[in-house]
């Protein structure tokens, strides 16, 4: 194993943001091919301006080429924050950058996500840090830019108050992200990946209920795109076969190696750019990413913005603590529930339940496939349930469920544990 | 950096968890505050060198600090028997100085201020 480590070709840092670059530039051409330049910045408009609670999918609000072009430039925006901020690509970096490419479909767009950042920017200032140490944080925050949008153009305020009290909220949420996200980590002990989610999920709670105690009415929506399915499945499936090419060529043309990343268990922090180098990392967010869309089209669902923001949710931490191994339990987990549930099985909610509820991949990896089924059975029914305290604000509903679930099954597995 | 002795305090935690998890009986621990670093030095016996995760440790606890993880994660380092976090000590500390001699694991860790 060893050895084939060190055969591995190591990447410059400006390699690995080539790598990463690819998916962000390939999407910036497709916008140009689906759509006009005039109808992309009609559809961009559209996008900005429209509340952006759980489930708003892009591709229907703005058309195709608004929801490619918002993901491209926000995505290509964040990897010049990592650069110019000296942050590695690593297993973290790079689920930050995949997590904001596929959520840009639903949520989060070139006007709500600022003033996250600005709350981490003011944060580092008050307590007289750099902003690099709490970028990443404030990456995965963007989860309540929702927040922004729904006080700023969902409530009656005048303006410009309504914006004023939006970005003010947006900056508070990302001030006390940092010490928030740090803090709940102890609550799961690192078996939700999606931590943020967790945390972004309590502080949407207590804000839609002020909300709710002041008259404000908070309605989840459900709008959902269907007309691009099959260009969606080729283009993403490409782009995985892509991952996979590129790793098995810096793996010295070969897969060698590849079954040491299943060792793992998943569990925060696994980072497996340094574990088991670059190569190795890429085939497995490809294998991940295909692995992904099989399960969607086993479900017979269709591929739309949420959907796609499930996929490259999954590619992205895929370099930091998923594998075949750790997911694939969760996914027959809740695709089991959803089979005896009230549910529909091809739904999009009970899709991207499957493809986001792998947060709790390191359960399966430390405790075995059947806490892995046990735990996306239970994650299901919770999924379906939680988003009504937050009211769709946080982006992450599957990370916040993923979070109580982690927290409530860890100990209870470990009681049912003999010995240490 | 807010919270530098509770970090040293977890960095230790998940060095003492460890090393019990990989069949030390005994381990002997210094730690030196200096005005521009911590320094911690453990003398541990009876190392399983076979392990996979011992024979790692010199590239895990190696890897160049990396403030940005170590801001979010810090408070996981020490916090499960089963599991370990080197991967997150390696990004807490600057430098790590790890020898074998036998079934004897010297290891001395270096935490710039």
């Amino acid at each position: 194993m060893l050895k084939t480590k060190l055969n591995t070709k190591q990447l410059t840092e400006k390699q690995k943001i080539s790598v990463l670059m690819i998916l962000p530039l390939s999407m910036l051409v497709l916008a140009f091919v689906f759509d006009t330049p005039v109808d992309i910045i009609k559809g961009l408009y559209k996008i900005i301006i429209h509340p952006d609670i759980l489930l708003t999918d892009y591709i229907k609000v703005g058309g195709i080429g608004a929801a490619f072009f918002n993901s491209a430039i926000l995505t290509l925006l964040n990897i010049y924050i990592l650069r110019k901020n000296n942050i590695s690509v690593n297993g973290i970096s790079m689920a930050a950058i995949f997590i904001i490419a596929g959520f840009a479909f639903f949520g989060k767009n070139l006007f709500n996500v600022w003033a996250i950042y600005l709350g981490g920017f003011i944060y580092t200032k008050y307590q007289g840090r750099k902003f690099k140490n709490v970028a990443i944080v404030s990456m995965f925050g963007t989860a309540l830019a929702p927040l922004v949008n729904e006080i700023a153009y969902g409530t009656n305020l005048p303006f410009p108050f309504n914006i004023i009290l939006g970005v003010s909220v947006g900056i508070l949420v990302g001030f006390v992200l940092p010490p928030l996200s740090s803090h709940f980590l102890r609550t799961h002990d690192g078996y939700s990946l999606y931590n943020i989610g967790f945390t972004a999920g309590f502080i949407g709670a207590i804000i839609m209920s002020i909300m709710k105690s002041y008259g404000f009415i908070g309605e989840s929506t459900l709008i959902l795109s269907s007309e691009y399915d099959l260009i969606l499945k080729i283009f993403l499936t490409s782009f995985f076969i892509i991952l996979i090419v590129i790793g098995y060529f810096l793996n010295n043309r070969s897969f060698k190696g590849y079954s040491d990343i299943l060792w793992f268990t998943g569990r925060l922090i696994t980072d497996f750019t340094h574990l088991v180098g670059i190569g190795i990392t890429l085939i497995n967010m490809g294998i991940m990413g295909l692995i992904g869309m099989i399960y969607v089209i086993i479900s017979n669902g269709v591929v739309n913005g949420p959907v796609i923001g499930g996929l490259l949710t999954i590619v992205g931490f895929s370099a930091f603590g998923k594998h075949p191994r750790n997911c694939i339990p969760i996914l027959v987990g809740v695709y089991l529930a959803g089979m005896t549930g009230i549910w529909e099985t091809n739904s999009t909610a009970l899709i991207i339940a499957g493809l986001f509820g792998t947060t709790l991949a390191p359960i399966a990896g430390e405790y075995g496939w059947f806490s892995g089924i046990l735990a996306g059975f239970f994650h299901l029914s919770l999924v379906m349930n939680v988003g009504y305290l937050h009211g769709g604000l946080n982006l992450y509903n599957n990370g916040f469920s993923g979070g109580i679930v982690a927290s409530m099954l860890v100990p209870i597995i470990d009681a049912f544990r003999k010995g240490d | 950096m807010k919270h530098e002795i509770k970090r040293i305090s977890k960095i230790l935690d998940e060095l003492v968890t460890f090393c019990f998890l990989h069949g030390t009986n005994e381990m002997n621990v210094n730690i030196e505050n200096h005005n521009e670093y911590f320094k911690i030095s453990f003398v541990i016996d009876n190392i399983d060198c076979t392990d996979r995760r011992v024979q790692e440790l010199k590239k895990l606890l190696n890897s160049p600090r990396q403030e940005e993880i170590e801001e979010y994660y810090w408070e996981l380092a020490g916090e499960c028997d089963s599991d370990t976090e080197f991967t997150l000590v390696g990004a807490m500390v600057d430098r790590a100085e790890v020898e074998f001699k036998g079934t004897s694991l010297y290891l001395t860790l270096y935490r710039y201020r």
